[in-house]
């Protein structure tokens, strides 16, 4: 057993190993971010330690349901939680805060020595806590391989290893960036992994252990004492406890590392709000049938292995490995998280201001301090677990730790919601506090090891003292120590003065949520600072490549150019001070700062006005940018009728300019003409008549143009109106052939017409349908063939048109063509060519007078290879306009 | 030797005018009715000055030009066109015309710039 129980321990670490590794490359990718809420919610399960495990059964044996309330706290307590984890989240990434160090030392005027107090009480408070965890591993580990480890030699300790693969662990994973408020998606990954399995290690054996155990011969005397299970218990207790458990849920390390600073996105925190309770109640099923399971199974058993115990029993050594499993992971990730937080806090406020600031560079010093800090912390935790011997059980070690930690809630919750808390009334409140925490919950056990008997039988030893107030020691001590402090806060508070360093510093938490995070937050600098400066100043403390980044960013978001204005301003200082605080603390980051920038102090009134002006500049931009989305949809759709109108105004002077060329060809030989005849008197006559005649010629050209150019006019913009009279459109055609028959003669063509006897009379303008024939006869006669050239007008009735076709001999119409010839100047296709003759204009007006009449007009080209012009007018027995 | 000009132009009146002019002036002259004549002409009359109309049923002016300029001894060319773009006349330019007159034009003014354009070297 001894050698399995090694070999799957190994295995499960190494698990951890991977599962890290594995979450660093994937989690911080898009593809998980749907998921970070509930891999938020489990890795705020880190609440739940060894403690649970173990402690709560030992509890439940001993004292019945009082075990609940630790649980209860936290889930009562998240109505509080809510509000003010939002507001840390926002202050987090705004000041740069990466641990509750940070937090009071920053809102207190970014004071170096509270910080320091604060780190060293929380691991004074914590460090037996660790310890703990070590001793639940080595404990349950001798207890499962049945060898008493621990005291055979310290070599052969598990504990000692797991230890160790602790320090690795929380180094590799934990001290990845030097801004120690950056989430690491390794980290909160793997503790997400560890939450879960210990859940489903927990439900499995639960549920194995209970299935066998209903068989079991001793079920009965269980049961009876489960019905008789006292629910007396003193209200004082209860309440203690419950308030004890809430402000531990808060303000213990390793919860305020995963629910603040490993928190990535705001929306994180509301789905925790009922993720997290239902964890609690889950993993709080099966510890009550455990304890009963327990009593009557091995009653022998120290209560608080009656986990190991009872599934050894009822399912073997499968099961209680897997029990062991459970604990190991509920163990670890507590020692890895609480680390972490306490080795950023030691390293901040106790390393880095005397071993790394005046480094160049310093970024590689301040993580090699962090994780100094934290191999320390381990290996005292683990020094504390092997020489001093643990007598408490695990419930009270656990419930001492967190009455410490209960003792910065007057200093956090004020800091948070009272613009007047001062910094010496947290400084005097917290060591106050400790100091009675210390006096009734550490001195009883330092006293019975050093058998300081006369102590302990005085009056004024805690027990009596809590003895005569008629509570329990730790009832007495939770609710002395929390209210002197609490008191002596309000108090102090209310006394003193505070800087205006401070003040301006309580406002800006007390109202943290009216602002914006991150670059824009509002700036309580004035005065400048030379930007080489301040920026050797950033590449000190977070590498070149990081600052470039930075700055670089800042500056697009700002619009800033650095080249050209090389001074910092006070919103540049902010930012700058945030990223240093990210890294060295606050109140390092001040003292740095103050290296580089003149500062000028700012009243109270100013800071009012700024925050003022800087929660209305918030509101300005929601303004902004919902009007500048209207405006742009404006715009486009302006664009759009500006393309339309230069498409428009295109095709305008494409006319234009080819209505020029057209007018300027019949000018030119005029004016040449003209030019001729007056130059030369003595021009032979025959000469001056020939010149005289294309002079007219020409002039009549020209006026065909204009009048054409005036047509279409027209009838494009519409002013054209049809006059409709009853018409026989085979009369028309007649008519329109007997016009051009001497000119057909002249040029030796056959023209003829073919018109359907039963064309019926429509309603059409006479005028004109006739300019149409004309104008399609007229281009068939100048394009049918030159030698034997045929002409053809026939007309036919249609179901409910009349169709007129024009046909000829000649070339025919390429099939590119067909449909542009009714363009204007269809030769604007190719501006350089062009055709025979004409105005260009003439079957554009066809088009539009068919058109008009609802008709169509089109190409055929028939099998014998001759181009015939069509078009169709609608058959009308009355007028359409007179209906 | 009297210099010879070859006018080239579809529209028959501009034609049957600037023949008469120039005849009169003491030129020799050929006329073509579109850039297929105008080639052949070139090749065999090898003009001393071309003046060229641009938009023609077949080959256009632009065509034309390109080809007299290739040739050896290449005549001066004349744009004469009512084309009255400055992209039109930096077109004719680029195709190597010596110079681009709008239509209308005065009788007077192209007999001028033939005058300078025949005798300069």
């Amino acid at each position: 057993m001894f050698y399995t129980l090694v070999i799957i321990g190994i295995l499960y670490l190494l698990l951890i190993f991977l599962a890290g590794w594995f979450f660093e490359r994937k989690l911080s990718g898009s593809t998980f971010r749907p998921w970070m809420p509930y891999v938020y919610a489990l890795a705020l399960a880190v609440y739940c330690t060894a403690w649970t495990f173990y402690g709560s059964i030992g509890r439940a044996a001993n004292s019945g349901l009082s075990f609940i309330l630790i649980y209860l706290g936290p889930t009562l307590a998240l109505f509080l939680w809510y509000p003010v984890s939002k507001k840390l989240f926002r202050l987090k990434n705004s000041q740069g805060i990466s641990s509750l160090a940070d937090f009071l030392a920053a809102r207190y005027g970014k004071s170096q020595a509270l910080g320091a107090l604060v780190a060293m009480l929380s691991l004074l408070g914590i460090l037996p806590y660790i310890s703990l965890q070590i001793k639940a591993i080595s404990e349950s580990f001798s207890f499962l391989a049945q060898a008493d480890i621990k005291s055979s030699s310290s070599t052969a300790d598990p504990a000692l290893y797991v230890s160790l693969l602790m320090i690795v662990f929380t180094i590799a994973f934990g001290t990845r960036y030097v801004q120690g408020n950056r989430p690491k998606a390794g980290l909160i990954g793997t503790i997400a992994f560890e939450s879960l399995f210990k859940l489903i290690a927990f439900v499995v054996v639960g549920i194995i252990a209970i299935k066998s155990f209903v068989k079991h011969p001793q079920f009965d005397q269980a049961w009876l004492n489960f019905q008789s299970l006292s629910l007396d218990a003193e209200g004082t207790e209860w309440m203690s406890t419950l308030l004890i458990s809430a402000f531990a849920f808060m303000l213990l390390p390793r919860q305020f590392q995963m629910g603040i600073v490993e928190n990535n996105s705001e929306r994180n925190i509301a789905k925790a709000l009922w993720l997290f309770p239902l964890y609690l109640l889950i993993i709080n099923l099966f510890i009550l049938p455990f304890a009963f399971m327990g009593q009557v199974l091995s009653p022998e058993v120290n209560s608080d292995f009656y986990l190991l115990s009872v599934s050894k029993i009822l399912s073997g050594d499968a099961l209680a490995t897997l029990a062991f499993l459970g604990g190991l992971s509920a163990s670890t990730s507590m020692i890895i998280v609480s680390t972490l937080a306490l080795g950023n806090m030691i390293s901040t406020y106790l390393l880095v201001p005397y071993f790394a600031v005046k480094n160049k560079p310093a970024t590689k010093r301040i993580i090699n301090l962090r994780r100094l800090a934290i191999a320390l912390i381990i290996i005292l935790a683990y020094l504390y677990y092997h020489f001093i011997a643990l007598s408490n059980s695990l419930v009270s070690i656990g419930l001492i730790s967190f009455v410490a930690m209960s003792q910065f809630a007057p200093a956090f919750l004020g800091g948070l919601y009272w613009r007047d808390a001062k910094r010496p009334a947290a400084y005097w409140s917290i060591t106050l506090g400790f100091i009675i925490w210390f006096y009734f919950l550490v001195m009883p056990n330092l006293a019975q090891i050093s058998e300081l008997n006369y102590w302990l039988n005085s009056p004024f030893s805690a027990a009596n003292i809590a003895a005569r107030m008629g509570l329990s020691t730790f009832s007495a001590a939770s609710f002395l120590s929390l209210g002197f402090n609490a008191i002596l806060f309000v108090f102090l508070s209310l006394r003193l003065n505070s800087s205006i360093e401070e003040q301006n510093q309580a406002l800006l938490f007390v109202a943290a949520d009216k602002f914006g995070t991150k670059e824009n937050s509002p700036s309580l600098y004035r005065g400048t600072a030379p930007f080489p400066n301040m920026k050797a100043l950033l590449v000190n403390f977070l590498g070149s490549h990081r600052t470039e980044e930075v700055l670089e960013r800042y500056a697009r978001l700002n619009n800033i150019n650095w080249l050209s204005s090389p001074l910092a301003d006070g919103r540049m200082i902010t930012y700058a001070e945030r990223l240093l605080s990210e890294t060295i603390g606050p109140a390092s980051a001040k003292i740095m700062i103050a290296s580089v920038v003149q500062k000028e102090e700012l009243s109270q009134r100013e800071v009012l006005d700024i925050l003022e002006e800087s929660k209305k500049v918030l509101l300005l931009n929601k303004e902004l940018s919902k009007r500048s989305d209207q405006l742009k949809k404006a715009t486009e759709k302006l664009q759009e009728a500006n393309d339309k109108l230069l498409e428009f105004a295109d095709l305008k002077d494409e006319f234009l300019y080819t209505v020029t060329h057209e007018l300027r060809t019949p000018l030119t030989a005029i004016r040449s003409q003209a030019e001729l005849l007056q130059d030369d008197p003595e021009m032979p006559e025959a000469d001056r008549q020939m010149f005289l005649d294309n002079i007219v010629a020409d002039c009549d050209r020209l006026t065909r143009l204009i009048s054409n150019v005036l047509d279409l006019e027209k009838f494009e913009s519409g002013n054209q109106k049809l006059s409709l009279t009853k018409v026989q459109v085979g009369d028309l055609i007649r008519n329109a052939v007997a016009n051009y028959q001497a000119m057909a003669l002249k040029q030796g063509i056959d023209l003829a017409c073919d018109i359907d006897d039963s064309l019926k009379g429509t309603y059409a303008d006479a005028d004109r349908i006739a300019q149409v024939i004309t104008n399609l006869l007229g281009n068939a006669l100048k394009f049918a063939a030159a030698d034997g050239g045929v002409v053809r007008a026939s007309a036919i009735q249609l179901e409910d048109s009349v169709k007129v076709s024009i046909l000829d001999n000649g070339n025919g119409i390429p099939a590119a063509d067909q449909e542009i010839i009714f363009d204007k100047f269809y030769q604007v296709r190719d501006q350089t060519r062009r055709k025979p003759s004409g105005s260009g204009l003439g079957l554009a007006i066809c088009k539009n007078i068919v058109q008009m009449h609802r008709g169509k007009i089109w190409v055929e080209s028939t099998a014998k290879g001759e181009t015939c012009l069509c078009f169709t007018l609608p058959q009308y027995t009355k007028n359409p306009l007179k209906s | 030797m009297s210099s010879k000009i070859l006018i080239v132009d579809d529209e028959i009146n501009i034609l049957m005018s600037l023949e008469y002019l120039f005849k009169r002036k003491g030129y020799e002259v050929f006329i073509a009715r579109n850039g297929t004549e105008a080639k052949a002409l070139v090749d065999s009359s090898s003009p001393d000055l071309v003046l060229l109309d641009i938009m023609m049923p077949d080959v256009d002016g632009y065509e034309v030009c390109q080809y007299i300029k290739a040739k050896e001894n290449a005549p001066k060319v004349i744009f004469l066109s009512a084309k009255s773009k400055k992209s039109d006349e930096e077109k004719g330019y680029e195709v190597g015309a010596d110079l681009y007159l709008h239509k209308p034009f005065s009788n007077k003014e192209i007999v001028q710039k033939i005058k300078e354009l025949i005798t300069s070297p």
